[in-house]
């Protein structure tokens, strides 16, 4: 009995195979952009939670009229919560290939440097421009696994990173603090403006998550702007689809004369339409994921955001079932129950009619 | 007539079911990595713009050092 229903479905669908055809592509192409732009998003932000994760809770910057201020590398700071505090030196100097990172490193010796993907250098040599011009040795590269956080770094001995930045001997550019209970960092805000002698900045590792979505591509806006149009595609699929049923009274008409219930009419036109969708939907979603996660990853992404190639295939999968899952649905239930009700509201009018109708 | 359609249902199923297993079996080396460095060199940032762009990290700047300053 199945195989008989989803024998007359079939048939329905290749009665006319080129507009089942492009109503299939139709829901392929929205299902991929709802879906792609989902995954862009959620990826960027799992991303971003993920990679930050194990990085300081709070970083605290101390400020002046005119700017940010060295802080003792020494600086204690006894606040209940806080249960480890690092004094970090780092900045932004002027290479000859454009503005890297530099952060002070102990693993690296005097006079050599260890870079990261993005930076370019000639012969293994560095010039870097600061407070002072210094050159130094390229010895060692991060990993192109680590572009996410290393791409235009450079780690330098700490006492050539000092110099670099104008930093005096025993000062730090900022305070790296990690706390018992990192959700609620916010809530020692207060305690640390208060523990430190001199006006601070204090990032927590929420916000600095937060700008580098911002940063990333503008999330909310991003999102609503494609959503709205796909919105009205979908709508106009269903009009479509409301236009198709009408026009084929004779079918209907046929099929009530026939004997059929109006359940067994909605029956057929709800399997037809789940045949027609659910391989459009799977194809538009594996369409979206191979373009954000897998092969197509670099092309798209790097046509929506700027970024460095060794970025581009890292976003994190983490959620990404749940957007599919998500966008499926958004696309099924809606042309579903459009189907389903225009096939049920055709099955209250007479046979007859029906088949005498143009 | 049934057999193409049959065969459509359950390649959809098993192109979920690829889905599924790349989305939560495949190891994301690159967010592994990328944490423990961020985490060794206490790192608070993810990079988010291409290297030599004018925008990156402007809030990072030291005081005294101008990046458009010839040298």
């Amino acid at each position: 009995m199945r195989r008989l229903w989803l024998t007359l479905a079939g048939r329905e669908l290749l009665v006319r195979p080129w507009e089942s055809a492009l109503v299939g592509m139709s829901l392929s192409a929205l299902t991929a952009v709802v879906a792609g732009t989902g995954l862009l998003a959620r990826g960027a932000e799992a991303t971003a939670r993920a990679v930050l994760a194990d990085g300081p809770d709070i970083v605290v910057r101390r400020v002046a009229p005119d700017g940010f201020r060295p802080v003792p590398a020494d600086r204690e700071v006894a606040v209940t919560g806080v249960t480890r505090a690092e004094a970090r030196v780092w900045g932004v100097v002027a290479s000859v290939a454009g503005p890297v990172t530099l952060v002070g490193d102990d693993e690296v010796a005097p006079g050599e440097s260890r870079i990261g993907t993005g930076v370019l250098v000639e012969d293994d040599t560095l010039v870097l421009r600061g407070q002072v011009d210094r050159t130094v040795r390229v010895t060692g590269r991060f990993a192109e696994e680590t572009a996410l956080v290393t791409h235009d770094l450079v780690s330098l001995h700490p006492d050539d990173a000092r110099a670099l930045l104008g930093l005096g001997p025993g000062e730090a550019s900022d305070l790296a603090l990690w706390v018992h209970f990192p959700a609620e960092a916010d809530a020692l805000l207060p305690d640390l403006e208060a523990a430190l002698p001199w006006p601070v900045q204090a990032t927590t590792r929420e916000r600095r998550a937060g700008l580098a979505l911002a940063a990333v591509g503008g999330r909310a806006s991003f999102q609503l702007a494609l959503l709205l149009p796909a919105l009205l595609a979908l709508l106009a699929l269903g009009a479509g689809a409301v236009r198709d049923r009408l026009g084929r009274h004779t079918d209907l008409g046929l099929l009530s004369a026939l004997g059929w219930t109006r359940n067994e009419v909605v029956r057929l036109q709800v399997l037809r339409a789940l045949l027609l969708v659910m391989p459009s939907v799977t194809f538009g979603v594996a369409l979206a994921y191979s373009a954000v996660h897998g092969p197509g990853g670099d092309l798209v992404i790097g046509w929506l955001w700027p970024l460095e190639p060794p970025l581009r295939a890292a976003l994190s999968t983490d959620g990404a079932l749940v957007v599919l899952g998500w966008t499926a649905a958004f696309v099924v239930m809606p042309y579903v129950a459009v189907v389903a009700a225009v096939a049920a509201l055709s099955g209250h009018q007479d046979p007859v009619t029906q088949l005498e109708a143009p | 007539m049934t057999r193409p359609l049959i065969l459509l249902l359950v390649g959809s199923a098993i192109v979920w079911l690829a889905l599924i297993v790349h989305a939560t079996a495949v190891p994301q080396t690159s967010i592994t990595q990328s944490r423990a460095a961020a985490a060794r060199l206490s790192l608070q940032r993810l990079v988010t713009a291409p290297a030599g762009h004018p925008d990156r990290h402007p809030e990072l700047l030291h005081p005294g050092i101008s990046l458009e300053r010839p040298r």
